[in-house]
């Protein structure tokens, strides 16, 4: 029968919330608890089935055994996140009200998960309202600087009534009167009995748990480039994550440039990575080091990066220094190495404006020291001797290179779930290079599960001070180059890509999947770089310009 | 449109100029969850954010100040 078996599954709930109210103490509950109790009891002998459950549910978020409403969003959005988390610290209360995950006996869901592995400490009392702290064996619903989804929607709604505070911790309480249960969109008292308090601990989190692995590849311009790449990051704990990251570019062909002079080549570069977060309150030290070996290139790059955020979490400063060590070799030479530096200093400063709109500022120079051109490119000079019009001698580059970059971002938040990027750059360097990157991105959200977007870049430099497409006689001057990357060029690129979560099953709660897929088109156009491979008359050849075709695809998993 | 953050800057400019105080943050946590949306994050994909990074600087003479950490590409 149907009713037997209802009354059963009230009395096992019956059962937890009363362990539950043992656990916290809580007279009033109890009160509550007990008169929900007799409710119960005294309808369910008489009523029919449906009647009795539709009594139970409607203090729950689960209809028929299946999360309903903001537990389903939570669910979905946030598998494995507590209510709120500062560092290793977490602030929660469990009302009785929220004994509604307990279904036919049993916690269920995410509140099962959180609370089988969650050991919990008392933090604060007020009265019969108890704070407690749940270990951090889950993330928080605040994800890079503010309260997400569901929970800021809740927090936003509800007044908040201070309970009690320790230290700078505050454990408030949003009150379940007016904070109404959400449906379709709109909160409802379930809800504030289950988020109850949360204060606005601190915003830092370390990225989640994740494993990419994508497929690269680059068409153009007489090169083709592609290859796998592979990346995990794991935490340890809340407060230290490491990395691990390796990808291969497999080249073959001949860029223009060297297509007159060399033959064409495969070569295969090899890069791996690893690195370190350590987070401590509101300061993140990341570490990382990157080794980079092609038969003719080796590089060795260490890097580290501080970030503090401050002004309520409002403004985030980052200071980072990278060091490069270079071996520079030539194929067919054995005898031929040769060294460079790299020194990069970085600041970037980012600052949320609105709840809708941050905005960034980076700081880059860039030291660059030891053999700097490349040991197969070749300029030409006119020379009547010779059956072209000209002849060729090798390029030859200064021994440093001093640059810097500013660079500001702006990223705004439209109300139709889209975001609109803007970022701009100006570049400068000790040989008179001087360049504009401009780049426009939209990101549009189809459903949950699709983020489509599209992507422009402008870019313009004018060229090294020392770069000649033709000089007018051998050694013409001190530095010699051909590097069509050192010419005055333009180059647009646009961009369009779809970022895909597919549905997956919730028996396994916190790993999920993404897909992304993008596509660039690049065009280049050379104003001062002449392709020589027709025949036309010397200083008269077509100049130089190519398209590319740039692929990635790409899958994440969390976990 | 959202006009409070915008008078509560210069509100707070005009207190810290007179002495009465310093700004307060204006956006609070629970105000951030549009800033905390995936779809704000350029970088949801590390691998393919920095292979787009990294096929722009390959190809042009600029570089720096674009966000990313540090670290070299070993390529010339």
């Amino acid at each position: 029968m149907v009713v037997p078996e209802v009354v059963v599954a009230a009395t096992k709930v019956a059962g937890l919330l009363r362990r539950l109210l043992a656990w916290s103490g809580s007279a009033r509950r109890t009160h509550v608890f007990t008169y929900t109790l007799r409710r119960l009891c005294a309808v369910l002998p008489r009523q029919q089935a449906a009647r009795g459950a539709s009594l139970f549910v409607s203090a729950s978020p689960f209809v028929k055994g299946g999360l309903r409403g903001i537990f389903a969003l939570a669910w979905r959005k946030s598998p494995r996140t507590p209510l709120c988390q500062r560092g290793d610290e977490q602030a929660v209360r469990l009302d009785p009200v929220v004994a509604s995950p307990f279904v036919k006996g049993g916690l269920r869901g995410i509140f099962a998960l959180a609370w089988r592995k969650s050991p919990r400490t008392p933090i604060c009392q007020r009265g019969d309202e108890q704070a407690v702290r749940l270990d951090p064996v889950v993330a928080s619903p605040f994800v890079k600087g503010g309260l997400r989804g569901i929970f800021a929607l809740a927090w936003r709604k509800s007044p908040r009534t201070p309970l009690c505070q320790r230290g700078d911790e505050q454990a408030v309480r949003l009150d379940p009167v007016v904070a109404r249960p959400l449906v379709n969109g709109r909160l409802t008292g379930i809800f504030a009995a289950a988020l109850l308090l949360c204060l606005p601990l601190s915003a830092a989190v370390l990225p989640e748990d994740a494993a990419e692995a994508m497929y690269h590849s680059y068409q153009g311009g007489g090169m083709d480039i592609g290859g796998p790449a592979l990346l995990i990051r794991k935490k340890v704990d809340e407060r230290f994550a490491l990395s691990g990251k390796y990808y291969v570019d497999a080249i073959s062909g001949a860029s223009v440039d060297v297509v007159t002079t060399a033959s064409p080549y495969t070569e295969k570069r090899n890069e791996y990575s690893v690195g370190a977060n350590w987070l401590n309150g509101r300061t993140l030290v990341s570490v990382d080091a990157t080794r980079s070996s092609e038969s003719d290139y080796e590089a060795s790059t260490y890097g580290v990066s501080v970030s503090q955020e401050v002004f309520g979490d409002m403004t985030t400063v980052t200071l980072g220094f990278s060091y490069g060590d270079d071996t520079v070799g030539k194929r067919g030479d054995d005898s031929f190495s040769e060294p460079a530096e790299h020194r990069r200093y970085q600041l970037g400063l980012s600052q949320i404006l609105t709840p809708e709109w941050v905005v960034g500022l980076n700081l880059e120079a860039v030291v660059d020291d030891g053999y700097l051109n490349n040991p197969y490119r070749s300029v030409r000079y006119l020379d009547s001797s010779a059956a072209k019009g000209y002849s060729y001698q090798p390029e030859l580059y200064p021994g440093s290179r001093n640059g810097g970059a500013i660079g500001v971002i702006s990223s705004y938040y439209l109300p139709w779930r889209a975001a609109l990027d803007g970022y701009y750059r100006y570049y400068g360097d000790s040989w008179d290079i001087r360049a504009h990157s401009l780049e426009f991105e939209y990101r549009h959200a189809l459903g949950d599960r699709w983020i489509l977007s599209g992507r422009a870049n402008l870019y313009r430099q004018d060229q090294a001070e020392f770069y000649s497409d033709l000089y007018a006689y051998a050694d013409a001057q001190n530095y010699l180059a051909r590097d069509k990357e050192l010419s005055n060029f333009s180059s647009w690129t646009l961009g369009l890509g779809a970022r895909y979560s597919p549905p997956w099953p919730t028996g396994w709660p916190g790993v999920r999947p993404e897909l992304l897929l993008e596509w660039d088109f690049m065009n280049f156009d050379y104003d001062n770089f002449r392709d020589l491979r027709g025949d036309a008359p010397v200083g008269q050849e077509p100049l130089y310009g190519f398209t590319a075709n740039v692929v990635r695809a790409s899958l994440m998993f969390y976990y | 449109m959202r006009l409070t953050a915008p008078l509560l800057l210069v509100g707070s400019a005009v207190l810290l100029l007179t002495g009465c105080a310093t700004p307060e943050p204006w956006v609070k946590p629970y105000e951030r969850q549009h800033l905390a949306d995936p779809i704000m994050l350029r970088d949801g994909f590390p691998l393919a954010e920095g292979h787009k990074l990294h096929v722009h600087e390959a190809r042009e003479a600029a570089r720096g100040a674009d966000g990313s950490a540090g670290g070299g590409c070993g390529c010339n």
